[in-house]
């Protein structure tokens, strides 16, 4: 039983007057770290801005978490679904701030879920994350996810990414495997030349304050 | 950034040995009390027989907080809720029905991926079936299925009821913990979902008409059971 389907999506614009920034990258990459600076500078320019972040603090987020810390385990594409649903809630957070003319800063946002999402299927054909990617142009537009006003990629390398997450000594949650993190790497460098409109990739081995710098340049 | 897509979605039919039976409809439509008399008649033919439900209430973290929400104890935006019922589809094929099958069991689910369009629809508070939303949510639903093949119910007994009959039965049960979903307005809403789905999809329900006699309704499932038993 065949059933053909034709039809054009897109992704759905902000139509607030608030700005909607997002920061991703790999972990180790100092997207929290960065997202907080750029609150804080947006605040002394003297624009309201929040810092949000994925997955978020509610109960979808919560158990998002006991997953990834190993307290629970879960089929990685269940898994998937779970940040859908933690990101449904959070969607709701942001277009509040947004729509009262707040400046929304998250870090990690729905292009987290591509690139995790392509880990988890073990994929590295161009078929397969066209089509994942499909899945989830779809899914943004069903579910009225707000593409971001702008979107950095942290570059860092594999290695710099790893010292960093050894330094902060944590535990380390399932993604921080080394050969995962070359995978995510990857999975960034794909999307960001793939959506290059949306996707500024900035310099994450640069010193912190330079990072900054780069990234509040580019908004201007 | 427009995309145009165009694909063919087929349904996974069961590859398996075992057979795979759900039962859909409204809340109070009858699912539970079928679904246990099919299971005992099964069992005394010496079939082995698994019984599930989407979502499960016990051994899915997922499937308990779909629970504690449906029951408002906890909140959450409508189509976070249509993807924690993905998830827990997708852990609940992989861990129960996928298995079972393969063993040449049966197993009987209370809901399956039918429940997602008529819901899914009633959380975009979709009245006009004909817009493109609603092809739209067919599609992605769809695409769902296709992604994760899931695999479709060899036979899916839709017991259809009207929204007053639900509603007094619900009411006779003094069940009505799911308040969410129950109310007559709702119903009535899901019930044109289904409606809609049959239309859809013909060749994948059996119709029974759930106002008949809890006895009547079993004998007319057992018939169609034993019709699928012979044919597999």
């Amino acid at each position: 039983m065949n059933y053909n389907v034709s039809f054009n999506t897109d992704f759905r614009r902000n139509p607030y007057k608030g700005r909607f920034i997002v920061i991703e990258g790999m972990d180790g990459s100092g997207k929290t770290t960065q997202a907080k600076r750029l609150v804080e500078y947006l605040e002394e320019k003297k624009i309201e801005s929040v810092y949000t972040k994925e997955p978020t603090d509610e109960i979808t987020g919560k158990l998002i978490r006991k997953i990834l810390s190993g307290k629970l385990a879960l089929a990685p594409v269940a898994f998937q679904y779970l940040f859908a649903a933690d990101r449904a809630v959070h969607q709701v957070e942001i277009s509040s701030y947004l729509e009262k003319g707040i400046t929304v800063v998250s870090d990690r946002y729905f292009w987290s879920s591509a690139v995790y999402g392509m880990v988890d299927r073990e994929t590295s054909k161009e078929n397969d994350r066209e089509r994942i990617l499909v899945a989830l142009s779809i899914l943004s537009m069903y579910h009225r996810f707000l593409l971001p006003d702008c979107t950095f990629y942290l570059k860092v390398s594999t290695q710099e990414a790893v010292r960093r997450i050894d330094k902060k000594a944590e535990e380390l949650e399932i993604y921080e495997e080394k050969e995962k993190l070359e995978k995510i790497r990857e999975g960034y460098e794909w999307l960001a030349k793939k959506f290059t409109k949306e996707i500024a990739i900035i310099d994450g081995e640069k010193s912190v304050e330079e990072v900054t710098h780069a990234i509040v340049a580019s908004i201007k | 950034m427009r995309y145009h897509i165009e694909f063919d979605i087929s349904l996974r039919k069961n590859p398996y040995k075992g057979l795979y039976i759900a039962f859909e409809g409204v809340d109070g439509s009858g699912k539970t009390t079928q679904l246990e008399i099919i299971e005992k008649f099964l069992k005394t033919k010496g079939k082995s027989v698994v019984v599930t439900s989407e979502p499960r209430k016990e051994n899915s973290a997922v499937g308990r907080l779909i629970h504690e929400i449906l029951q408002s104890k906890i909140k959450v935006p409508p189509q976070s809720l249509q993807y924690l019922y993905t998830a827990e589809r997708i852990i609940n094929h992989k861990d129960v029905v996928e298995p079972s099958l393969k063993k040449g069991k049966i197993v009987l689910s209370h809901r399956s991926l039918w429940s997602n369009v008529p819901y899914g629809l009633l959380d975009r508070g979709i009245t006009n079936y004909d817009s493109p939303d609603t092809k739209l949510i067919n599609v992605t639903q769809g695409l769902m299925s296709l992604y994760h093949q899931f695999i479709v119910p060899d036979m899916t007994f839709y017991l259809r009821i009207s929204a007053d009959t639900a509603i007094k039965r619900l009411t006779l049960m003094d069940k009505v913990k799911e308040v969410m979903y129950e109310k007559k307005e709702k119903i009535q809403r899901v019930a044109r979902g289904y409606e809609w789905q049959l239309k859809q999809f013909p060749n994948q329900f059996v119709v029974i008409d759930g106002e008949k006699s809890e006895q009547k309704i079993a004998t007319e499932i057992e018939n169609k059971v034993e019709e699928l038993l012979r044919r597999k």
